[in-house]
């Protein structure tokens, strides 16, 4: 058998060739889950039951059937509207909070910076009861139910993805030139005026950013969602739960849910995509 | 002035948002529509009340068969009813925050092992004067009536609604292919495991789809307590002691009872992967064909003329025989009687009509038709034995009641119960191979040591 | 999952100024001093709500005999001093006492597992996908789907996958591709472990994957092309260049990531219920379990703050080791 020498130059390309093919089978191993949860959804309850599958006969039923097994449609609004009202409050706050430890050098900037890092660190366990009490106290003495509402669960994330939209925001602030606010100054602006007229629109793909990344969050959230709420205000997390175990096996129409609960996330995600991934490697890039 | 505009606006904008998902939001107001004055006769039910009403899956399709079973209720009184189904997974969690909250449903469904548990809390009505409406406890079996009380006190916290025991499931096409005669394959435990071991040797498939013999649902059940119970039963042991002072799960007896189960694991008698399941998956693979026997309560039944159960293969559908569960060595057989009550909250601002609810729901006839819907049994003696008479099946099941037996009615149960869950889990995995140690008698015993310890220390915080 | 970019502090300036600032006109000195208080205002008030609040009454529970009897009282409770926290972490008459270590022992080696296989599978990648190569902006797009999957569709899914006798997994290691000769059991038994490490590491990959590329390409290429001309191979290159240029991003993955993993709680709750069995179960499910369904409200109370001040010590620990890379710029 003749040895096979290959030039140097041969030989890089087959290194990269087969580096490229590596890189490629890496991603489909990625995607692989991804690929079974749709498929599932396509097949049929009781078959998927068994674990025998027909791949070259897909049907929609179970998207259509998922609807009617559990009160999805109540789950996926009410995830809806808490989630996009929470990340828009959330950004909003996040919004002001960033810009000023963006811009100014103010007393209390590294208390308030750590103190925002430090919500991070408190297990959500420490806060489940007695979020759970406050909602009873505040309905007693002040007669706004809380629990098992919409509102209640806003405010509480609200709350909760603040933190996390301050630091991201904080970045998109500091990209952008000081020259700008000094300009409008120099046109007759206050400060305040400054940042809403000038700053914010040019942060504006900032704040899209910023909206998705508390959405995501928001969207991904279970504890909390489970011990505050019984039936109205409850959302996909615990929605999507209930396909096994209590009504019998629907395992297609919990891979359907599965795929529609992660639409929306997917849309926001490549909606923002750009400015998202600039914001989550802003640390990178300065280096 | 112009930062005052910052904090300013951002209120406004909290405000306006949460003004937009209040309108569109929750409709949990419902309830207050009726709040007000009594009419003049105290128990005159007021139209166009609503009254909110939480049931468990009872069955393939709750929500729909529920609202069936109320309409002439809703028709007749022109109180409307607004049922909700909510998993057995998380009923006990929900139940309790409405109960303590004071902000829930007006009735809900509760299983008769956690009444006591429950009425500790204290946010339930007591029914005692109500109960003579429908008949009182005499209408009841003694053992159905004990699940409404709460030890050391006295009152009547609930109504039985649906009585239900476990018993023996198995394919009659699978032991006449393994040439086992049913009468007695399942007479007393040891039957049990000869079966199961004749099954294995000799009916590996059946109809060219693989079956393995015997199948129980892990840790991840929420009754498997229940699955074990019996057996513990049968050897003479018990989960407390007769005072409910202390916890027994770990004597001898008991440890038999456990161990016989382990061993039908540790012998390859039992399908490994069904431990991974709650309790309605592994039905469903009984259903699905791919278990020959298996233990469950009567609801099974009537999904086998139902053709919107889609788990049912044809060959499991047309087979399928039921017997009672096995005597022990001491010669009783015993099994796990449960079931349903149904209780009413005391922030009710309807309980007459909640009331009213229950009173229809315990009417004999209603109790029949939901009970053949769903194939329970009905709690009220009458319509119960009406049922347990109708066909040999039910007739396995009927006699199983009159065998049946329940845990101490003490508020600490449903902790206890979990604890013993947790080790029983472990013991079956570890029989499966996949526990931390190997499986032994002394893997056994020191499981149910810590299970009975546990058990003591939830005991001891009544104190 | 959060990982916010960890900035070096803003020095806080003396600024002693507070005459408010009517007139218009280029005066810097007098901007203003009030003003970022009341725009971190909203922030510091929702957080002191909903945050330190909880968090203080979360504290006081732990030092009450709070449980099934008690709870009606609510915070008028019985008072129990250090009882709770000496029984569950010394008691070995307390069932609850080998539950806890157990849950200590599988979440210390969960973190182990999870941030390393992210940490190093993301740079193995991120290294791959940062080579030229035909497709590479799909490729890395399509990486990153994975990280907007929700945890708990993350864990149905896999829960689906990992059934020893029907799923796909078992499916394509015994019948297709007889890598193996039995089926192994996931979801029961000391493999539970791998059951929840695998789809954590497979959801956190991509956020690393597109930290490390940024980082890649903020590196100079001179630098590598200089050390390539000295001679170094790749090896060589990637341990003395490359590695030491993203030691701040390992660094803040390293400390985000450990926090996300011991407070992990949505993959075994959705995947296992309530009890993951002694093997998968963490920190958080075990004190969820203690403290909703067992009622146990102060033991889990007291677990969830030693939980907390285990990961403050992690963070001191953390700042003395990376410390010098925050202070960089």
């Amino acid at each position: 058998m003749t040895a096979i020498t290959l030039s140097p130059r041969a030989r890089k390309r087959l290194i990269n060739r087969g580096l490229d093919t590596l890189t490629w089978l890496v991603v489909a191993l990625m995607l692989a889950p991804i690929f079974w949860l749709v498929a599932s959804s396509l097949q049929n309850d009781g078959q998927l039951a068994r674990g025998s599958y027909d791949l070259l006969h897909p049907t929609l039923q179970a998207f259509r059937d998922m609807w009617k097994t559990i009160d999805f449609e109540r789950y996926f609004i009410n995830s809806a509207i808490i989630c996009t009202v929470a990340a828009l409050l959330a950004t909003a706050f996040a919004s002001t909070a960033g810009y000023a430890l963006a811009r100014f050098p103010f007393r209390g900037a590294k208390p308030f910076g750590l103190a925002v890092i430090g919500t991070q660190l408190i297990p959500g366990s420490m806060f489940l009861l007695p979020v759970f009490i406050g909602f009873l106290w505040i309905k007693q003495h002040i007669g706004i139910q809380l629990f098992d509402t919409r509102v209640g669960m806003i405010l509480v994330y609200t709350a909760f993805f603040t933190p996390v939209a301050i630091y991201f925001m904080r970045s998109f602030f500091q990209a952008i030139p000081r020259d700008l606010e000094e300009a409008a100054q120099v046109d007759g602006c206050t400060p305040f005026t400054a940042f809403v007229r000038v700053i914010l629109p040019s942060a504006a793909p900032g704040l899209v950013a910023t909206f998705v990344y508390a959405f995501l969050f928001a969207w991904d959230e279970l504890l909390f969602v489970a011990s505050l709420t019984e039936h109205n205000a409850e959302t996909l997390p615990i929605g999507i739960r209930l396909f096994i175990g209590n009504y019998g096996q629907y395992y297609g129409q919990l891979m359907a849910a599965g795929v529609v609960a992660t639409i929306p996330v997917v849309i926001a995600f490549f909606a923002a995509q750009r400015w998202l991934v600039r914001g989550i490697t802003a640390g990178a890039v300065k280096g | 002035m112009r930062r005052k505009l910052a904090t300013a606006s951002w209120l406004v904008a909290l405000v306006l948002a949460l003004v937009v998902s209040a309108c569109g939001g929750s409709s949990s107001d419902d309830n207050d529509k009726s709040a007000s004055t009594p009419a003049a006769n105290a128990n005159a039910l007021k139209k166009g009340t609503t009254v909110n009403f939480w049931i468990m899956p009872n069955g393939p399709q709750p929500q729909a068969d529920m609202e069936k079973t109320v309409k002439p209720f809703e028709d007749q009184t022109g109180v409307k009813v607004n049922v909700e189904v909510v998993g057995w997974d998380v009923q006990l969690d929900r139940i309790k925050n409405a109960a303590v909250s004071g902000q829930g449903p007006d009735v809900t469904q509760a299983g008769t092992t956690q009444v006591p548990f429950f009425a500790a809390l204290g946010g339930f009505s007591n029914l005692n004067d109500r109960v003579a409406d429908i008949g009182g406890k005499n209408a009841y079996a003694p053992g159905v009536w004990q699940t409404t009380q709460l030890q050391g006190t006295d009152g009547t916290f609930a109504v039985p609604w649906f009585t239900e025991a476990r018993a023996i499931y198995y394919r009659k096409d699978v032991l006449k292919k393994a040439g086992i005669d049913p009468a007695t394959a399942f007479t007393d435990v040891n039957a049990l495991q000869q079966t199961l071991q004749t099954i294995k040797d000799k009916v590996p498939t059946i109809g060219g789809k693989e079956i393995a013999p015997f199948g129980m649902p892990g840790k991840k059940a929420f009754d498997l307590v229940h699955h074990v119970m019996p057996f513990v039963w049968d050897n003479g042991g018990a989960e407390l002691s007769d005072d409910a002072s202390k916890s027994t799960i770990n004597s001898t007896e008991a440890e038999g009872g456990v161990d016989f189960v382990a061993q039908l694991v540790k012998k390859g008698l039992f399908d490994k992967s069904m431990l991974e399941r709650d309790g309605t998956g592994v039905e469903n693979q009984f259903k699905g064909g791919r278990l020959a026997v298996w233990i469950g309560g009567p609801w099974v039944l009537s999904t086998i003329t139902r053709t919107d159960d889609k788990n049912w293969v044809p060959a499991a559908r047309a087979n399928v025989g039921v017997a009672a569960m096995p005597t022990g060595p001491a010669g009783k057989a015993f099994t796990f009687v449960g079931g349903s009550n149904l209780m009413v909250f005391k922030a009710s601002k309807n309980q007459n009509e909640a009331w009213a609810l229950i009173k229809y729901l315990s009417s004999d006839a209603v109790q029949k038709n939901y009970a053949d819907l769903l194939s329970f049994f009905p709690a009220r003696l009458a319509p119960q034995e009406q049922v347990g008479k109708s066909d040999a099946n039910h007739e396995a099941f009927y006699s199983a009641i009159k065998q049946g037996r329940t845990y101490a009615p003490i508020a600490q149960w449903g902790q206890i119960e979990n604890a013993y869950k947790g080790r029983f889990g472990n013991i079956l995995d570890s029989a499966a191979g996949q526990g931390k140690k190997p499986f032994s008698e002394g893997e056994v015993k020191s499981e149910l040591d810590a299970a009975a310890k546990e058990a003591d220390a939830l005991l001891a915080q009544g104190g | 999952m959060s990982t916010p970019t960890l900035q070096p502090e803003v020095r806080a300036d003396v600024t002693t100024t507070t005459e408010p600032a009517r007139s218009p006109g280029p005066k810097r000195r007098s901007r203003p001093n009030r003003l970022p208080y009341w725009l971190i205002a909203p922030a510091l008030v929702v957080m002191v709500l909903v945050h330190v609040l909880p968090a203080i009454g979360g504290l006081v529970i732990s030092f009450k005999k709070f449980n099934l009897f008690t709870f009606r009282e609510l915070f008028g409770a019985p008072w129990n001093g250090l009882e709770n926290y000496r029984s569950i972490l010394l008691d070995t008459d307390n069932p609850l006492h080998s539950g806890f270590w157990g849950a200590v022992s599988n979440t210390a080696v969960y973190t182990f597992w999870t941030v390393s296989g992210t940490l190093v599978g993301g740079l193995a990648i991120a290294l791959l996908l940062h080579r030229k190569m035909p497709g590479q902006r799909v490729a890395r797009t399509l990486m990153l789907v994975p990280w907007i999957v929700p945890s708990y569709v993350v864990a149905v899914l896999w829960a689906f996958m990992w059934q020893s006798d029907v799923g796909i997994i078992n499916k394509i290691l015994v019948d297709y591709t007889h890598l193996l000769g039995h089926r192994p059991i996931w979801l029961l038994g000391p493999n539970t472990m791998w059951a929840i490490v695998i789809p954590s590491i497979w959801r956190g990959l991509p956020l690393a994957i597109l930290i490390f590329i940024a980082g890649l390409q903020a590196q100079p290429a001179e630098l590598h092309e200089a050390a390539a001309i000295d001679g170094a191979g790749p090896l060589r290159r990637l341990r003395f260049i490359t590695l030491p240029l993203l030691r701040p991003l390992i660094g803040v993955q390293l400390l985000f990531g450990v926090i996300y993993s011991a407070y992990q709680f949505a993959i075994p709750t959705v995947m296992f219920g309530s009890n993951p069995g002694p093997d998968a179960d963490l920190m958080m499910t075990f004190i969820v379990r203690q403290s909703f369904s067992n009622q146990l409200y102060g033991l889990g109370a007291a677990a969830s703050t030693l939980l907390m001040f285990v990961m403050l010590a992690w963070v001191a620990v953390w700042y003395r080791a990376f410390r010098r890379d925050l202070e960089v710029s």
